[in-house]
């Protein structure tokens, strides 16, 4: 898990635009500035490229917090191989 | 501003973006986007209201740091984040050692731009881009249409005179060539690619001197999402855009269709006055009450258009519908009419609230439609001893709280408590359902979300309210 989420602190402080941005498990969409609807799309899609997999709708809106995403992150590569 | 300061960096400027500077960059840029100038047809829109040209605030931004600064920009990567609304104070902030400028105020962030610093080579500060008339409306091109395009010649369409007086010092240290070409991505997103129904949501450029070529194109898409990434190749200008193309409005169904689920006559009893009937769920109440030979009254505020488009359809159906003018936010003459059911919709656009800081001017502009406003027409509706049944829509966001409505879910439970306090009264009958998301467009979202049929939402509350009428 904390190779996943030291893979998206680049992809969240590129998106965010803060070079100081430090992310853990329980940061959400309320603790990061700008990690709104338009925020969440590009996070979603960064994310997406950088991993090489794809969300589902519902996967999308329910990943609004950092370990949600990881967890969904796993997932998705756990199928992957 | 302490804190802001500490957060961004200096303060370099401040302002507000009136219409008036909404026009001028619109005539400097080509970009005539009605999301930008138009207060009626900006309402129909994701923002819901008008908002400023992301390129114009880096304009604005590149142009206030050269007045302190004698250093030439030659690359920049700007993100709007937020878009800038007009006639509010925005901040402008410089941080030296991120080389980053910042547009934000106490609530929001709005746009970051990183810049590099570098020498232009052979910068001849020629005019030398292709111009055209300018397009008299946006195109609206769906995604496949823009991919299947392909090649695109830049072509500026707008006045650069008006871009001088605007931004005269960029034009001072980079010419007229270098910013007609960054203000006409603007006009590419905008107006072409994909147009109406769009959002600048990015660009990276590299400003040089010269190249041959002048040509955008798609170069990548997501069609979930609606992300559109634009490669532009310019004479001076090297840029990648991000751009989103956004969900149009939501159409209400049509008499036609609503016909289907209304029994003959069902509602021939009703004489309704639908407050914010012109568009959303009004609109919807007006139509399922008129296909069931019920009167209608519609009020609207400022869509005046969009009202009289209800009432044309209505009456080519042979049905009844009046239509007038109700501003529920200020005093207001109450229509005329026997009114035996009011029906209360005005609301501002619906936000998500994923700030940090808690929005007090979003709870303040809540609280003036759901409280204040529905005060003052029960007020209006004892004085003139109207027997009519009220109908006010809450939420069951109020059952299932979320952070980010907080101050939407705020306003409307103090809804319900006025509705209640009012209930006490003798002759007074206030629903107030608790209803689910549903679409129009108030509620219109870039992200995917999952929305309840209006007319299974809305059509059983009509019929309930309308029950004591044949008893």
């Amino acid at each position: 898990m904390s190779d996943v989420i030291k893979s998206l602190l680049p992809i969240f402080r590129d998106i965010f635009d803060d070079d100081d941005l430090a992310i853990t498990i329980l940061t959400s969409t309320q603790d990061i500035e700008g990690w709104d609807s338009l925020g969440h799309i590009r996070l979603v899609v960064a994310v997406e490229k950088f991993f090489g997999i794809n969300f589902s709708a519902d996967e999308i809106n329910d990943a609004v917090n950092v370990g949600a995403m990881v967890e969904l992150i796993l997932i998705k590569k756990s199928k992957l191989f | 501003m302490k804190e802001l300061i500490e957060k961004y960096g200096i303060l370099v400027s401040s302002r507000l973006f009136t219409i008036n500077d909404q026009r001028k960059f619109s005539e400097f840029s080509g970009d005539f986007n009605p999301i930008h100038i138009d207060k009626i047809l900006a309402r129909k829109t994701i923002v819901g209201e008008r908002i400023v040209h992301g390129i114009h605030g880096l304009m604005w931004s590149l142009n206030e740091f050269f007045k302190n600064d004698t250093l030439v920009v030659n690359f920049f990567n700007a993100k709007f984040h937020k878009p800038i609304t007009l006639d509010s104070p925005v901040f402008l902030f410089w941080n030296s050692q991120k080389k980053k400028l910042t547009i934000a105020n106490e609530s929001t962030l709005f746009t970051t731009i990183t810049i590099n610093f570098g020498n232009i080579e052979n910068n001849n500060k020629k005019f030398d881009i292709k111009l055209g008339y300018k397009l008299t409306e946006p195109k609206n091109l769906s995604i496949k249409e823009c991919d299947e395009l392909g090649n695109q010649e830049i072509i500026y369409r707008g006045n650069v005179n008006v871009g001088q007086l605007l931004f005269p010092e960029l034009f001072k240290i980079y010419g007229s060539g270098v910013i007609a070409e960054i203000a006409l991505t603007s006009e590419i997103v905008g107006m072409q690619m994909p147009g109406l129904h769009s959002l600048f949501i990015s660009i990276v450029g590299s400003i040089f001197d010269s190249s041959e070529d002048s040509i955008f194109r798609l170069e990548d898409y997501d069609l979930r999402f609606g992300v559109l990434k634009i490669k532009m190749q310019g004479k001076h200008l090297k840029s990648q855009i991000e751009a989103l193309n956004v969900a149009s409005s939501t159409a209400v169904p049509s008499v036609k269709h609503l016909k289907k689920f209304i029994n003959l006559n069902e509602f021939k009893y009703v004489d309704a006055l639908v407050i914010g009937g012109s568009r959303g769920l009004g609109e919807l109440t007006a139509k399922l009450i008129s296909c069931g030979g019920g009167r209608v009254t519609i009020s609207y505020n400022l869509g005046e258009a969009d009202a009289k488009n209800v009432q044309k359809e209505i009456l080519a159906s042979g049905l009844s519908c009046a239509v007038t003018q109700l501003d529920i936010t200020s005093s207001f003459i109450f229509p005329l009419g026997n009114f035996n059911q009011i029906y209360y919709f005005p609301t501002p656009k619906i936000k998500i609230e994923r700030n940090v800081y808690f929005d007090y001017q979003l709870t303040e502009l809540y609280k003036k439609y759901y409280v204040d406003g529905f005060k003052s027409l029960v007020s209006e509706v004892l004085n003139r001893k109207i027997l009519a049944s009220i109908f006010y829509p809450s939420t069951n966001l109020i059952d299932y709280p979320s952070k980010n409505f907080s101050s939407y879910i705020k306003a409307k439970a103090e809804g319900e408590n006025l509705c209640q306090q009012f209930n006490k009264l003798k002759n007074m009958r206030i629903f107030f359902p608790r209803l689910p998301r549903v679409a129009t467009d108030q509620t219109l979202s870039v992200t995917p979300m999952h929305f309840h049929d209006a007319i299974e939402v809305m059509l059983p509350h009509i019929r309930n309210i309308s029950h004591d009428l044949y008893i």
